[in-house]
């Protein structure tokens, strides 16, 4: 017993657990409203998420992360059922199909389609190495693995998480060498297949939600409204903030959606430029901790499962604090482990779990 | 070297480069928030406090309408409401109090209007009252201050005048049926709209129903801008410095204006026949439901549709429309049918160009062979009668178009059997909806023996095929597809497609949208016999050009036309009931083309209880026609 606690890593354990706490208070705040009753259910459910989700990541950072190497294609192709039955069955939830119901609780595959993918996209890269760089032709699997859940997820409406997907899939791909005329190529390649889909694969509908997304500009009554919000709620908050649950602009409901995409100004407005840089920090560390476990990581599946691990991530981050800082076009993207929702924060702390898992193991070589 | 899953060598170098992206990410946010945070911090928090974004929507003016030749058929003008942003309303019944004293309006009404709030955002606009005069314009901005004062007994806290749009048309009831109207959108409609088109509907919207308004609203309703100001705490738009920079503004764009096939000289025509008005005031249609087509036979394109009673688009779109809206909606006389489209009406002998197509192509007979009317064709024990009570001899198919003689046609009738004169309905259009894009078109019936079978459970007698043959009985038929009937024969049985719309352009006056013919062959054609139609072509010609054609009236007219009349029974002939009074007046029908060499427009009129198809419905089209080639000699002139 005492050999398991010495080698799990406990700094990274730290840093994952102040953001689920920073990011639990946070939200008692986005959801509490000034002279209002608040929507208090969501915190309670988040809670309930975040202790799930910890109790999944302690089971699997406990597993031998092998067995994943060998279960990975069952693992995608199971997912891969998830999203087409949520595709015909699934529950539409703010003009995205991607919603299934089981039992009393809905879940969003995609979120687990991202880790499903990184894990055949481990799989592949460490069954085959290949230190004179990847071309076209070795490409074209992972590019199929990535594909088939992409399209499941564009044809839900999902355009976020689907993006995610590309992202990550060109992460690993650099990061395991890729030819530079490959990575030109399938970008073309890419580009002209999606052309193809949006010109003649796709509904009218779903063309639409395609040209918003990366048109957002032509939302006009929304965005830019929204930004402006974003904008004054971050930039109120000065050095020190406002105080914890005293954000006006949040508290007088100016800020859409606070509790998943706006999540961040949320905080930014209570606790300034100083809490701002706390979070900042914690992400940092969270992301270099990820890459640090992946470099000491002692073969190829440990080394890309936590390289694509810390892709998600990052993105994710990205996309998030970029979009609503006004640094790019507002998409939709959630935070991980402060935004609210219930597929995300599972399938960030078992993600999570799989770093501690790789972390570990490799004392026993 | 073997390369297992323990190498690991040619990875090693690129962890750096990981972490030089994220560091340089987070230094990319860290500067940002630097810059909102503590060199803009004193600027956001102001606006924080005191102070908040409005942002006010700039409705785009909706395109307009134009006839063929450019001639204004509706315009949007603006129209003044009061509104009131939920957000900026403090003390909301003061706020209702006073409008309720500046407006005349009760109390309840407006509370009932505010609770519509909890389902939109707080800074979207409530319509209190639409189209106010310029005088309540006038009251509410100048008693609307930019202080409160607690002893002052009017509170204009987050009430405002809002410009906006409203449809207006120099000729109300013209071609209502045709243009259609616009209203707010309903729940149902918006939800299914803005899963359709995202972002282009939102709650409160005006949106086209019926005719071209709601075919073509994409096109016509163009996006609407938005503008940000800067607020105080109460509603007072305020300046502050530097602040324009951080505002955002998107001027609408207007909706394209879309140019009809329409004539509005000729739909003139026929609104003057059925209104009764100017020299038509003694015309037999007066005041008579019905419809009137006018169709291209060349493109298909609308060049009038009318259908009466039509109902006017200025009331409509008027503060009282609601009213209106509803009075119309109850009113038996059905004024929100278009009677065009909507209509079915057994053809009567309009029918017989048909079933001379069918008998020709199968060569039941020839077309100088005859058949002797003796007045009357017994079958089954029963007489039925030629409408000529002393008969019309021996009679070719020229003479029996001509002078619409029934003995004839119910001969053919008999010859071709119910099946094989349907065939030939359906291959002109009849039987099915013309695909034209308007909503609610109605499909009209061409009976067959199977159908029959299906319907009742009965076989089909042969006696029924007498009736139908010459266009009563189960026989139905729209008057858009009567019009093209005329057409297919006039043109030779090249395929329409029926359109109301020649181009779109935007506001800057671009072309937009073309109407183009879908990409056809020679195979597109209805397989008919251009030989055949052209001898139906040519007896229709004489039942206006040779003595003794039953509508020969029209021969006056300088254009040559050809044509043919229809009395559509309503009650049968041999009804033992009698039945007296308008209400069993049989329906008049003509359809007819011109110039007779060479046709360019069809055209088919109903008159309901019309009477005779020659005195009530022929004058109709012979007047359509000879003004559709007078406006096209006279722009020819200009």
């Amino acid at each position: 017993m005492r050999e398991i606690f010495e080698k799990f890593n406990w700094p990274f354990f730290y840093v994952t657990a102040a953001l689920v706490v920073i990011g639990l208070v946070n939200l008692y705040s986005a959801v509490y409203f000034w002279g209002e009753e608040g929507t208090m259910a969501l915190f309670w459910s988040q809670l309930i998420w975040m202790v799930i989700g910890l109790i999944l990541m302690f089971v699997v950072s406990f597993i031998d992360y092998r067995l994943f190497h060998r279960t990975a294609f069952h693992i995608y192709i199971a997912v891969n059922i998830l999203l087409l039955a949520s595709l015909f069955f699934g529950k539409v939830v703010r003009g995205t199909a991607g919603w299934l119901q089981i039992g009393g609780f809905s879940m969003q595959p995609a979120e687990f389609a991202k880790l499903a993918f990184i894990l055949v996209a481990a799989r592949f890269y460490s069954d085959h190495p290949n230190p004179e760089g990847f071309t076209l032709k070795d490409m074209f699997k992972p590019a199929m693995l990535m594909l088939i859940p992409f399209v499941l997820i564009v044809l839900q409406g999902d355009m976020g998480s689907s993006l995610f997907l590309i992202l990550i899939f060109f992460s690993v791909a650099m990061f395991a060498k890729i030819r530079w005329g490959t990575l030109i190529l399938l970008v073309v390649v890419g580009i002209i297949a999606a052309g193809t889909i949006y010109q003649f694969g796709l509904k009218e509908y779903q063309r639409s939600r395609i040209f918003q997304f990366v048109h957002p500009e032509t939302d006009i009554r929304g965005s830019g409204y929204h930004l402006m919000q974003s904008k004054i709620a971050v930039g109120s908050g000065k050095i020190f903030g406002k105080g914890y649950l005293k954000g006006n602009i949040n508290k007088l409901r100016y800020l859409p959606e606070r509790h998943t995409d706006f999540i961040f100004p949320v905080f930014a407005e209570e606790w300034g430029f100083l809490g701002s840089i706390v979070i900042l920090c914690l992400f940092g560390a969270l992301l270099l901790m990820g890459v640090e476990i992946a470099s000491k990581a002692r073969e190829r599946f440990g080394i890309f499962l936590a390289i694509g691990i810390v892709a998600m991530l990052f993105w994710q981050v990205v996309i998030n604090l970029g979009g609503v800082l006004g640094l790019m076009p507002l998409t939709g993207v959630t935070l991980p482990l402060m935004s609210y929702g219930g597929s995300s924060v599972i399938a960030v702390l078992i993600a999570i779990g799989l770093l501690q898992n790789i972390s570990r193991r490799r004392f026993m070589f | 070297m073997e390369l297992t899953h323990e190498y690991t060598a040619d990875v090693e170098h690129r962890f750096g480069y990981a972490v030089w992206i994220i560091v340089a990410f987070l230094f990319i946010v860290l500067t940002r928030l630097y810059y909102l945070q503590v060199l803009k911090g004193d600027f956001y928090r102001y606006f924080s406090t005191e102070n908040s974004i409005k942002e006010s929507t700039i409705p785009a003016v909706r395109g307009m309408l134009f006839d063929r030749r450019g001639q204004l058929l509706v315009e949007s003008r603006p129209a003044f409401d009061i509104v009131i942003v939920p957000q900026y309303v403090v003390d909301p019944p003061k706020v209702f109090a006073t409008l309720s004293r500046y407006l005349n309006m009760p109390v309840e009404d407006i509370e009932a209007k505010w609770k519509t709030r909890t389902s939109q955002a707080p800074y979207q606009q409530i319509v209190i009252k639409s189209d106010i005069s310029r005088d309540e314009v006038a009251a509410i901005r100048v008693r609307k201050s930019p202080w409160y004062n607690e002893s002052n007994p009017d509170d204009f806290r987050g009430a405002d005048v809002a410009v906006r749009y409203q449809r207006t048309a120099p000729n109300g009831t013209l071609a209502s049926h045709l243009v259609g109207y616009v209203r707010e959108i309903d729940t149902n409609r918006l939800e299914r709209f803005q899963k359709l088109y995202p972002h282009r509907y939102f709650i409160g919207d005006q949106v086209g129903l019926r005719g071209i308004e709601e075919s073509y609203d994409l096109m016509l309703r163009g996006f609407d801008g938005y503008e940000q100001h800067v607020v105080d705490a109460n509603g007072r738009e305020i300046e502050y410095e530097g602040i324009s920079s951080q505002l955002e503004e998107k001027s609408a764009i207007p909706g394209d204006s879309v140019v009809l096939t329409l004539d509005k000289d000729v739909q003139e025509v026929a609104q003057s026949f059925f209104e009764g008005t100017g020299e038509h005031a003694e015309a037999v249609s007066k005041g008579k439901r019905g419809a009137a087509v006018v169709v291209d036979v060349r493109e298909g394109g609308i060049v009038a549709m009318y259908s009466s009673p039509s109902y006017d688009l200025n009331k409509l779109s008027s503060p009282e429309g609601s009213q209106y809206w509803l009075e119309i909606a109850k009113d038996p006389k059905g004024y929100l049918i278009n009677r065009a489209i909507q209509g079915a009406y057994p053809p009567g002998s309009t029918y017989k160009p048909v079933n001379a197509v069918a008998a020709l192509s199968e060569g039941v007979i020839k077309f100088d062979q005859t058949v002797t009317c003796a007045g009357a064709l017994m079958y089954g024990g029963r007489a039925y009668h030629c409408w000529a009570k002393g008969g019309h001899g021996a009679i070719s198919l020229h003479r029996a178009i001509v002078q619409s003689c029934d003995v004839y046609f119910y001969q053919m009738g008999l010859r071709l059997g119910v099946d094989r004169l349907a065939k030939y309905a359906k291959l002109l259009g009849l039987g099915a909806k013309t695909g034209i894009a308007l909503s609610d078109e109605r499909s009209g019936l061409i009976p067959t023996s199977e159908w029959k079978e299906k319907r009742f459970g009965i076989p089909w007698q042969e006696g029924e095929t007498l009736s139908i043959a010459v266009g009563q009985g189960y026989d139905l038929v729209t008057p858009l597809q009567n019009a093209l009937v005329a057409a297919y024969i006039a043109n030779g049985g090249k395929k329409l497609r029926p359109h109301m719309v020649k181009g779109a352009y935007d506001a800057r006056g671009e072309q937009v949208y073309e109407w183009k013919p879908p990409e056809s062959s020679k195979e597109d054609d209805i397989p008919i016999s251009k030989d055949v139609l052209k001898m139906v072509r040519e007896a229709m010609v004489g039942v206006v050009g040779e003595v003794g054609g039953t509508g020969h009236r029209l021969s006056t007219y300088p254009i040559k036309m050809g044509g043919k009349t229809g009395t559509a029974q309503v009650v049968q002939l041999d009804s033992k009931v009698a039945c007296i009074g308008e209400k069993c007046r049989d329906h008049a029908w003509f359809i007819g083309f011109a110039p007779a060499e060479d046709p360019q427009i069809a055209a088919a009129v109903v008159v309901e209880h019309g009477g005779f198809g020659a005195s009530a419905a022929a004058p109709i089209v012979g007047a359509m026609i000879q003004k559709y080639f007078d406006v096209e000699q006279e722009s020819q002139s200009e």
